[in-house]
């Protein structure tokens, strides 16, 4: 506990914006995903860490910590189960050459 | 002192690695990076005392997650080549972005601590942290993910979810053969060819 509250949400907005930046510039659909986990862990800490510093006898924060990791495990499924299926159809995993729904 | 230190250490395992994930041009090697780094994360729940969301962590994070990136990278290695540019035409627009979206937050979250204030808004003000409230432990988290006044109805609903999402994956990538030819699926560019069961 000697750790104040304020390192942590500052490590966890670092992690989310190297996450995002990840997320914005990558031309790889698989590195597109791994810059929103790197996003979500972000989240995760901060939650993880309002739990121990504000709310320690209540699990609201870990709770959701556990409900944001079964959607992100979700997430990767469906995601990496769409990409390989772009990859069988375009031959590319380019998100620029993905333009189909693009009117 | 020493859990500073010690948080220093993983912060920087955790945030170093995280930016060889994004910056790195070989993609298998920014999995890799990206278990390190997800490692680090659990290692600072380890610190926050949630031993059982650090766990989990490696199980659901580092194990399977990762494990599915790297098939996905390793499946589709071919089509992307190293050595091109890895990043789109917005990637110096996305470094600017994501350093003032840091900066506002530390602005936010820290003026008091970074001798920032009057440069603000004001920042927020965090309640009084309860130092020696006793920690929940995984029995209680337990009960509160079962318990019918908290969160059994979320817990039903994310389970739903994950099977959904199992059988979503497993439809999607499930090779589709036309019953009358015997023409492997997506040996040739068929771009009429559209997802119709």
């Amino acid at each position: 506990m000697n750790v104040p509250l304020w390192w942590y949400l500052i490590v966890a907005a670092g992690l989310f914006c190297i996450g995002l930046y990840g997320t914005l510039s990558r031309r790889n659909a698989v590195g597109i995903l791994m810059g929103v986990e790197l996003m979500l862990n972000a989240v995760n800490i901060n939650l993880v860490a309002f739990w121990r510093h504000l709310t320690p006898n209540k699990m609201s924060g870990q709770a959701f910590a556990i409900f944001v990791l079964a959607v992100a495990a979700a997430e990767a499924a469906v995601g990496l189960a769409l990409i390989i299926s772009v990859y069988r159809n375009r031959h590319s995993i380019d998100v620029e050459n993905i333009d189909l729904l693009k009117w | 002192m020493l859990e500073k230190i010690i948080f220093i250490i993983l912060s920087v395992i955790t945030l170093g690695s995280g930016l060889v994930v994004v910056i790195e041009r070989n993609l298998f090697r920014a999995a890799i990076y990206l278990v390190v780094s997800l490692a680090g994360v659990a290692g600072l729940f380890v610190l926050l005392e949630a031993g059982f969301l650090a766990m989990v962590q490696i199980f659901i994070y580092a194990g399977a997650i990762a494990i599915l990136i790297i098939f996905a990278v390793m499946l589709t290695r071919r089509v992307m080549n190293p050595d091109s540019p890895q990043v789109n035409s917005q990637a110096a627009a996305a470094v600017g972005l994501s350093i003032v979206l840091f900066a506002l937050l530390a602005l936010t979250l820290a003026p008091d601590q970074l001798n920032i204030r009057e440069l603000t808004l004001g920042g927020i003000d965090w309640p009084e942290q309860t130092q020696d409230t006793p920690v929940g432990g995984i029995e209680d988290l337990g009960r509160a993910l079962v318990d019918s006044e908290q969160y059994v109805v979320p817990f039903e609903v994310a389970s739903v979810l994950l099977l959904v999402a199992m059988v979503g994956a497993v439809y999607i990538v499930f090779p589709k053969r036309p019953a009358s030819s015997p023409e492997v699926t997506g040996s040739t560019e068929e771009p009429g060819r559209e997802e119709h069961k």
